[in-house]
């Protein structure tokens, strides 16, 4: 398995030193297993907070984690580190993106790279994704395009569809294929398609392309994972609101 | 403050909603009473499950009580108010507030008084969320309209089987 690569998107150079000095002495450690590069893919990059407002499309398509450095004091939160920046917090912020960046991989027949950071593709990319039944006949670990949403689209995109919905919530989550899509919606590929290009030509996702779901995947119907949810918990509250 | 978390609690609530509120001191806000403590609503369900809800008061200085209820909880509304003098700077503040918490925990943003203040707009909250690589539902909403509410609750109900579905193996 290969080292995770970190980057530094506009910092200044003592900045840039400095982290890159840690990451080499965390090298020789067994736990951490990242390593500083100047170009993409990046599986994490490091900025500063001024930099992310800036360029705040580049950081809306990097599907990766972002630490940014802020002033002091620095409010508590999430993926952030107050300037001086101390060894441990770098190291302990490390340890847990790796962990969580890791536990995919751990399944996987070859770790996914980092995808490089662009800005959305064209609409044919969309259209052009091979039928299930090609997928099905190639390998598990075929590389196949998956989407997530950058934005929550407008309530007239939106037009109260339940599909629609369904899809945007899922995407809001998650980086999904077309047919993993289909699967946990019930509904057909072609029609999952049809409002990822609507969503697609509003600018409103982001693509990544990693190894293809299993043909396990690709057969598995909607209701054999929602049967659970819709008989528990969540289905009495619906049926309580009259839902 | 003001974003209308009693009421909604009450669209909705099974049992008359606990109030934990006082008479409000600050006239930037038209209201006679505010919550400063939580307010309390609970749902019987047919399985016998309860539903409890809890509005925590919307002031920064309440922070502590925020990570409290959320620790367990199944999902969060934010509930804003468009026509407060900066709402998009309210939202940031619950945003930063529950940081930690909403990197798991299914969100669902009601925006209120859209009609009668219909500056920002939806998008520019999309903007909001955007520039901080956060994506999460934007409804309109007016608390009043006990369908309203309850679209609220769907959708967040939405979040939650997704996060559920994208769990299975």
């Amino acid at each position: 398995m290969g080292q995770l690569r970190l980057g530094a998107i506009g910092l200044a150079a003592k900045d840039v030193a400095y982290i890159r000095a840690l990451l080499r002495l965390y090298s020789h450690t067994a736990k951490l297993d990242w390593v500083f590069v100047d170009h993409p893919p990046f599986a994490a990059v490091v900025t500063d907070r001024a930099v992310r407002a800036a360029q705040a499309v580049w950081f809306a398509g990097f599907n990766g984690p972002v630490l940014t450095l802020v002033e002091p004091p620095g409010a508590p939160e999430a993926d952030t580190v107050a300037y001086p920046v101390h060894a441990e917090q770098m190291r302990t912020w490390l340890a847990l993106r790796q962990q969580t960046l890791r536990a995919p991989a751990a399944t996987a027949p070859a770790p996914a790279p980092a995808p490089a950071p662009a800005p959305a593709p064209a609409p044919a990319a969309i259209v052009a994704e091979p039928a299930p039944r090609t997928r099905e006949a190639a390998a598990p670990a075929v590389a196949e395009r998956r989407y997530k949403l950058r934005r929550w689209p407008s309530p007239a995109m939106l037009q109260n569809n339940e599909l629609h919905l369904k899809i945007a919530t899922l995407l809001s989550r998650n980086d999904l294929s077309t047919l993993r899509l289909a699967a946990l919606t019930g509904h057909s590929e072609d029609a999952c398609r049809r409002f990822l290009i609507m969503l697609h030509q509003a600018g409103l996702l982001t693509e990544s392309v990693a190894p293809g779901d299993t043909p396990g995947h690709a057969h598995e119907p909607a209701d054999a994972s929602a049967a659970p949810v819709r008989n528990g918990l969540l289905a009495s509250l619906r049926r309580h609101l009259g839902l | 403050m003001g974003a209308g978390k009693t009421t909604a609690i009450r669209a909705i609530s099974d049992i008359e909603p606990i109030v934990t509120d006082v008479a409000n001191h600050d006239t930037s806000v038209a209201k006679e009473r505010t919550t400063v403590g939580l307010d309390y609503g609970m749902m019987s369900l047919d399985n016998g499950d309860r539903i409890r809800l809890f509005g925590t008061p919307g002031q920064a200085r309440f922070d502590f009580l925020w990570q409290i209820l959320v620790r367990k909880a199944l999902g969060l509304v934010i509930l804003t108010d468009n026509s407060r003098p900066d709402p998009l700077a309210d939202l940031a503040m619950f945003l930063d507030g529950f940081a930690l918490q909403l990197e798991s925990v299914p969100c669902v943003i009601g925006v209120g008084r859209l009609d009668s203040h219909p500056q920002p707009t939806l998008e520019h909250y999309a903007d909001l969320l955007e520039a901080r690589g956060q994506v999460f539902p934007l409804l309109p909403v007016d608390v009043r309209r006990r369908d309203d509410v309850v679209l609220l609750v769907d959708t967040l109900l939405g979040q939650i089987e997704a996060g559920m579905q994208l769990d299975l193996p």
